[in-house]
């Protein structure tokens, strides 16, 4: 039999639990009890049940990721490896991750609350506001004293020192946190003046952020007038006014980022509209200057008694061509009314008769066929300048 | 009117300025309403020092912060 050192045999011990494939993963049902959380952020407590207990440890980077905090009685669904601490022997589940078992836990309650608000449609994309692009004042609800305030403060007046900041201070854990939280959000709520708020805390794997998960609070965000970030914890948490809130950051000071622009940028952009505008209205008035000056240099602007002469012509020759015009149609009437009078002229029957011919009556009426006449008949006769009496001597047709 | 929307208009206007499609008169309207936009952004960047404030059981009070709110970076 060999003589080992203790140091040697807790050594062996433990390899040998190492080795056994079974023991690496193990998921354990038990009660809490001796908890005790560790200023260094380790967690250890006792794993039991009826009949046996177990020790049992988590260490801070497992437990970084657990939003809440395990209770003596609780009941609790551990999955880990065992091992022992060789320094003292001691046997004992380490933690990988822990999760709540049973009727009315925290972590199923907050399933269900979750679900039930989304469901009433709180945390539905369409809500969402978009931030104001340029806030003058903005309303902060968080606790008075610690880092996220200051970080707020700092960062937004860096980046605007015009920023107006007015901060509604708050519980932000324990039991009265919930109500403070709400108090706080409706001091600011009836403030018109505030552009955006911005609600939050610090974060780590120590803080308790349960508070940000209470009904009364995620409503109350979801009731905001104006467009509201939520700043609680750190990067990887996640609370339920995350998702009520329009806009989530990781931390305070990154909120303070997204709510307050950088004010140089806006005055260089401005500086840039001035310019443009400047610019805009010269050219257009010098564009106007070439056009005046064009016309100005047509003959017409040069030489204007040009244009009298051009119009004395014009009229000379208006005049001129109206007497012409006169003339000929006063000729042509002439003409036409000679023509007329000697066509007048020839149908009149005194120029028939100047031709030789004469008009007979007889018995009244004029004769005008051999036929109405009789031998021996008499009848008068007109010719041009005179009268005559006759009487038919011979009568033939033809 | 807030920031924003001055901004928007302002940019309105220079677009229209510089497409020229406007007559003298409008052109001269417009310009005139885009330097009363840029004043008044204008004002509102060179605000120079903000309040920072405390709202407690409804009174308003400067606040001063542990290590002050020197804006040094």
């Amino acid at each position: 039999m060999a003589v080992l050192s203790v140091r040697e045999l807790n050594h062996y011990v433990r390899r040998l639990l190492e080795q056994d494939r079974a023991l690496q993963e193990v998921a354990v049902i038990g009660e809490v009890a001796n908890f005790r959380a560790h200023p260094s952020g380790h967690l250890y407590f006792t794993l039991k049940d009826e009949e046996a207990s177990i020790r049992a440890v988590m260490f801070r980077s497992r437990r970084e990721r657990l939003r809440w905090l395990p209770e003596n009685g609780q009941s609790v669904l551990a999955i880990g490896r065992v091992s022992l601490y060789e320094r003292d022997g001691t046997y004992q589940l380490y933690v990988d991750s822990l999760e709540p078992v049973g009727v009315g836990s925290q972590y199923l309650a907050l399933l269900e609350r979750k679900a039930r608000l989304e469901a009433e449609g709180l945390f539905r994309a369409d809500r969402k506001r978009r931030l104001p692009v340029f806030p003058r004042w903005i309303g902060v609800v968080t606790a008075r004293q610690g880092a996220a305030l200051r970080d707020i403060v700092t960062v937004a007046r860096r980046r605007n020192p015009g920023i107006n900041i007015l901060v509604a201070p708050a519980l932000v854990q324990g039991a009265e946190a919930p109500a403070s939280i709400v108090a706080a959000l409706n001091a600011l709520y009836a403030r018109p003046e505030l552009d955006v708020i911005i609600v939050g805390r610090g974060g780590g794997g120590k803080e308790d952020l349960s508070a940000f998960d209470d009904e009364a609070v995620v409503r109350a965000v979801a009731a905001s007038p104006v467009p509201i970030v939520s700043a609680v914890g750190h990067e990887i948490d996640v609370t339920l006014v995350d998702f009520a809130a329009d806009v989530r950051a990781p931390t305070p000071s990154a909120a303070a980022e997204l709510v307050v622009p950088q004010r140089s940028e806006w005055v260089m952009e401005l500086a840039v509209c001035r310019e443009r505008l400047q610019k805009a209205m010269a050219g257009r008035l010098e564009r106007l200057r070439l056009q005046v000056r064009l016309l100005a240099s047509r003959r017409v602007l040069e030489r204007p008694e040009d244009l009298l002469a051009d119009a004395r012509q014009r009229l000379d020759r208006a005049r001129i061509g109206l007497a012409q015009t006169m003339r000929s149609s006063l000729n042509g009437l002439r003409l036409s009314l000679a023509h007329q009078a000697a066509k007048l002229d020839a149908l009149s029957p005194l120029a028939v008769l100047a031709r030789g011919y004469a008009v007979l009556h007889a018995e009244g009426r004029i004769v005008k066929s051999v036929r109405n006449l009789a031998l021996g008949q008499e009848f008068t006769g007109r010719l041009s300048d005179g009268s005559f009496t006759g009487r038919v001597t011979h009568l033939a047709e033809g | 009117m807030k920031f924003e929307e001055a901004v928007s208009r302002l940019e309105e206007i220079v677009r229209v300025l510089e497409s020229g499609d406007v007559p003298l008169e409008e052109s001269l309207r417009l310009f005139e309403e885009g330097v009363a936009m840029a004043r008044f952004c204008q004002r509102l960047l060179d605000e120079a020092e903000g309040k920072v404030a405390e709202l407690v059981e409804g009174e308003i009070r400067p606040l001063e912060l542990e290590g002050g709110t020197a804006l040094e970076g």
